[in-house]
């Protein structure tokens, strides 16, 4: 079930039909019965947001002009700063932390007149493929019992699937946001890197990291992006053009548009049912014009081995900020014990299992001995995996259509004792956050697997700052998933 | 680390060296799981090695997306926190800093604030 867009909530209420009150406590009460059965949330807003919503509906009431996601609820993944609640990464190192800043991303939602009703749960630091690796607790999927919903951005796919709210944000490192979204049979955008600001996002892997919507279709996806993407001065890698091209809703896809498509070799062992969607799309795609050409992304078999190297290098360096000084966790100490031990306890008793096997993995790859081998190899690799798209960009393609991921959502438990077998889950999704592209998840469908009755998605991967075209494009074969079926 | 790899055999990820990488990392990990995490980070760094089949020699190292440089915003001063906004997201304070344990145990006299 999916909530009423966000389109004709904010048309509702700047048209006074409806009350942003009225419409923030319906998506509260929703929140509530989802939180009992998913585990989305690590925080429900309630206070916070009727306060919001009142003040917007006296203010429209006043005569201000409404922004356009005027009494809009949205979720927060809980790795993006809000000044709302509290802002852990579903870490037990940051419990209790507050930020005294929101994201820019969130600062411009709040601009646009959305309200932020709850956060979102989520794998540790983004480090998870499942929203398993919770301080929380795990969540589960929003439909299938007994099945993971997707992660790292699990939470704010599931709001947007249960019909809590129209649009949630998350963030995606190596495929948190185009994972879930597809898991979860909803829309995940990631946008080009420079996009949208990081400040206010809790680094990971900066140099992978952005910010992105999930939300029910893809008019409400391309109204999200609208909002938050810009440039912000405070985010030095963030594009002075970043929101340049952003100005229509929607733009209308290119014409003679051609479509790349890998060949078969780079979907060997895929679910049937992924395979499915694929041929699905690809038909909805040849309906609508679209010219498919093969391409070659020949050292795409490589990306994992890239990423991994790389993402844990950037977390060792990124969450040696978390020691117990400053914010965050202390340990308790004994009346001997240094600074050190205040470091190594205060962390070891933070960070979960996976944080810190990613950690001393990031560490291992950049030590003296062993940083040429691992983290330059991987540096240098990365230009090769990102030469792939390039070239396939250059040879007149608008858009990729890929997996997202190799399979439909999987059991909860199914992955966790075995850290290879989840990251080899990221094979898809991965690449684009190394070449910096856009990439959106499109559902398309279900498939059956092991008796339960599974979504499908599938990927668009566009040239970077090509987001408007690629948006276009997923308008074009939205409904193939269900007209196709 | 003085432990060199040599790049034609497997690396022997041996739980002392876990140790040292934790000791770099300020974690600590456990003596009966140092095997396990051995074993799992053996694992993915085995996965990795499939990268020297690429002919990486003549290939610049790729550290950002970024096709332009950076660009710095003016060094202009702008809002900062105020210091009561930043002890009260402190986890020990005392008189206004924050404060910590010793940073050369048997050394200082400084108050601690290990145990807040």
């Amino acid at each position: 079930m999916i909530a009423a867009s966000a389109q004709s909530i904010a048309r509702r209420v700047a048209a006074r039909q409806d009350s942003a009150g009225a419409v923030v406590a319906a998506a509260i009460e929703r929140a509530r019965a989802v939180q009992s059965r998913t585990n989305a949330f690590t925080e429900i807003l309630p206070e916070h947001a009727l306060a919001r919503a009142h003040a917007l509906d006296a203010a429209l009431d006043a005569g201000a002009a409404p922004g356009p996601l005027c009494g809009v609820p949205v979720v927060i993944k809980d790795n993006i700063c809000t000044t709302a609640g509290h802002t852990t990464c579903a870490s037990r190192i940051l419990a209790g932390y507050r930020s005294p800043f929101d994201a820019t991303a969130v600062a411009r939602l709040a601009a646009a007149g959305a309200v932020v009703i709850a956060k979102a749960n989520m794998d540790e630091f983004g480090m998870g493929s499942s929203t398993e690796r919770s301080a929380y607790g795990p969540a589960s999927h929003p439909t299938a019992s007994g099945r993971v919903p997707g992660g790292s951005s699990g939470g704010s796919a599931i709001a947007v699937a249960s019909g809590v709210v129209p649009i949630a944000l998350g963030s995606d490192t190596g495929g948190s946001i185009r994972q879930p979204a597809a898991f979860c049979g909803v829309v995940g955008l990631k946008p080009t890197y420079g996009r949208v600001s990081r400040l206010g996002l809790v680094a990971y892997a900066s140099s992978l990291d952005q910010i992105g919507p999930i939300a029910g279709s893809v008019a409400d996806a391309a109204l999200a992006l609208r909002v938050i993407a810009g440039h912000d001065p405070a985010d030095a890698t963030s594009l002075p053009d970043a929101a340049a091209d952003m100005s229509q809703p929607l733009g209308r896809a290119p014409a003679s548009l051609r479509v790349g498509v890998v060949g078969p070799e780079a979907t060997e062992g895929l679910h049937p049912g992924v395979r499915a969607a694929l041929d699905r799309a690809a038909g909805a795609l040849r309906d609508a014009g679209a010219h498919l050409v093969p391409v070659q992304m020949p050292h795409a078999e490589h990306a994992i081995a890239a990423y991994y190297l790389i993402a844990t290098a950037e977390a060792s360096s990124n969450l040696a900020r978390f020691d117990g000084v400053r914010f965050g966790r202390r340990a308790a100490l004994g009346p001997l014990d240094g600074i050190d031990e205040l470091y190594t306890r205060s962390r070891s008793e933070g960070f979960g299992p996976e944080v810190t096997r990613r950690v001393l993995l990031g560490t291992f790859a950049l030590s003296s001995g062993y940083a040429d081998q691992y983290y330059g190899r991987a540096l240098r690799a990365r230009r090769l995996i990102k030469g792939d798209y390039d070239a396939a960009f250059a040879h007149g393609c608008h858009a990729l259509l890929t997996p997202v991921t190799p399979g439909p959502a999987f059991m909860i438990g199914e992955k966790t004792s075995d850290p290879l077998s989840m990251y080899l889950q990221d094979a898809f999704t991965v690449g684009v956050n190394l070449a910096g592209l856009p990439a959106l998840s499109l559902p398309m469908g279900t498939t059956p697997d092991r008796g339960q009755e599974l979504p499908v998605g599938v990927q668009l991967v566009g040239p970077p700052m090509g987001e408007p075209a690629l948006l276009a494009i997923a308008a074009l074969v939205e409904n193939a998933g269900t007209s196709h079926a | 680390m003085a432990q060199q790899s040599d790049q034609s055999t497997p690396l022997q990820l041996t739980p002392e060296l876990v140790r040292r990488v934790a000791r770099l990392a300020r974690l600590s990990v456990p003596e009966a799981e140092l095997p396990g995490v051995a074993e799992d980070l053996a694992r993915v760094l085995h996965y990795a090695d499939r990268l020297a089949a690429l002919d990486l020699a003549s290939v610049a190292p790729l550290a950002t997306p970024l096709e332009r440089p950076i660009t710095l915003r003016g060094d202009a001063p702008g809002p900062v926190m105020s210091p009561d906004l930043v002890l009260a997201i402190a986890p020990a304070c005392f008189e206004g800093f924050i404060s910590v344990p010793p940073v050369l145990v048997g050394g200082g006299e400084g108050d601690g604030g290990g145990g807040a």
